[in-house]
């Protein structure tokens, strides 16, 4: 006999939206493209929006669904600004490797490895 | 009767579809797979009884977003998106926080009873959003409209910028 009662609480949703949170983790730490890495953040945006949205429903409150509904729009916002940045990042290296974006790396010279000019 | 099989239903598909997302070795599949998703999500957000955040995700994620991802897509060289696994050692690593999350997920679902409530259907309808949006909100809402016009500006400006370098 299957229980039923799993499907028909709260955790089936905390379930789903994990699942949602894991994929994006996990397609933001084992691909290296930065195109991926904005829709991973996208993807676990979502899982944590849809644990909001739970949360509002079963516990009885509304402020939940008005958090989803104001990070649902920023993170459009952010999305957008996001893809216009990948896109001058590719213009300026031809290349949208997360693994070759070291320029801000602290480069020390031999000379300034004693502190000295 | 019918929730618990619809809920069934989902938790299946959303599972087919995680593991679809990785599977599929096209960047535009992967997309395209995202995009079912979200349709999806709005559906369970519908089981939550929030009919508006069903809407705002399927016209804002479904039809905005992803649209403007996939249009990105075309202007960048099928070469960019042939090699993009990481390394088997970085798999690893990422894999055991991955395990750890699931099996700590798992045991806390399995283990502790969470305390069932029971949601009361005549508060969640649009006009009460509405009403809470408007009155106790106001000063988000119009933070929010700011923040939207930041998009529009930087894309002006930025494209602008391109035009005069090319």
């Amino acid at each position: 006999m299957i229980n039923y009662s799993f499907f028909a609480g709260e955790k089936v949703f905390y379930l789903i939206a994990s699942i949602i949170i894991l994929s994006g983790f996990y397609l933001l730490f084992t691909k290296k493209n930065l195109l991926l890495a904005i829709l991973a953040l996208e993807i676990v945006f979502n899982g944590i929006n849809l644990m909001f949205a739970t949360v509002s429903f079963y516990y009885g409150d509304l402020t939940g669904q008005m958090i989803v509904l104001l990070s649902l729009s920023v993170a459009a916002a952010s999305f957008a600004i996001g893809l216009i940045l990948v896109l001058n990042y590719y213009r300026l290296k031809r290349s949208l490797n997360i693994e070759g974006m070291t320029e801000l790396r602290e480069r020390i010279e031999d000379g300034d490895r004693d502190g000295n000019d | 009767m019918a929730r618990p099989l619809f809920m069934s239903i989902f938790l299946l598909l959303f599972l087919a579809l995680f593991l679809l997302l990785f599977r599929q070795k096209k960047v535009v599949y992967q997309f395209l797979v995202y995009l079912v998703m979200m349709v999806l999500l709005g559906i369970v957000y519908l089981f939550l009884g929030s009919e508006f955040l069903m809407a705002f995700q399927i016209i804002v994620y479904a039809g905005a977003i992803l649209v403007m991802f996939l249009f990105f897509l075309y202007l960048y060289p099928e070469e960019e998106f042939k090699i993009q696994d990481m390394r088997n050692s970085t798999l690893i690593k990422t894999l055991i926080p991955s395990l750890l999350f699931v099996i700590t997920l798992i045991l806390i679902l399995f283990t502790f009873d969470v305390r069932e409530y029971e949601a009361s259907a005549s508060v969640y309808s649009v006009k009460e959003l509405a009403k809470l949006i408007y009155n106790q909100y106001p000063l988000a809402i119009f933070l929010l409209a700011f923040i939207l016009t930041y998009p529009m500006i930087a894309i002006y400006l930025l494209m602008k910028g391109s035009e005069s370098d090319d």
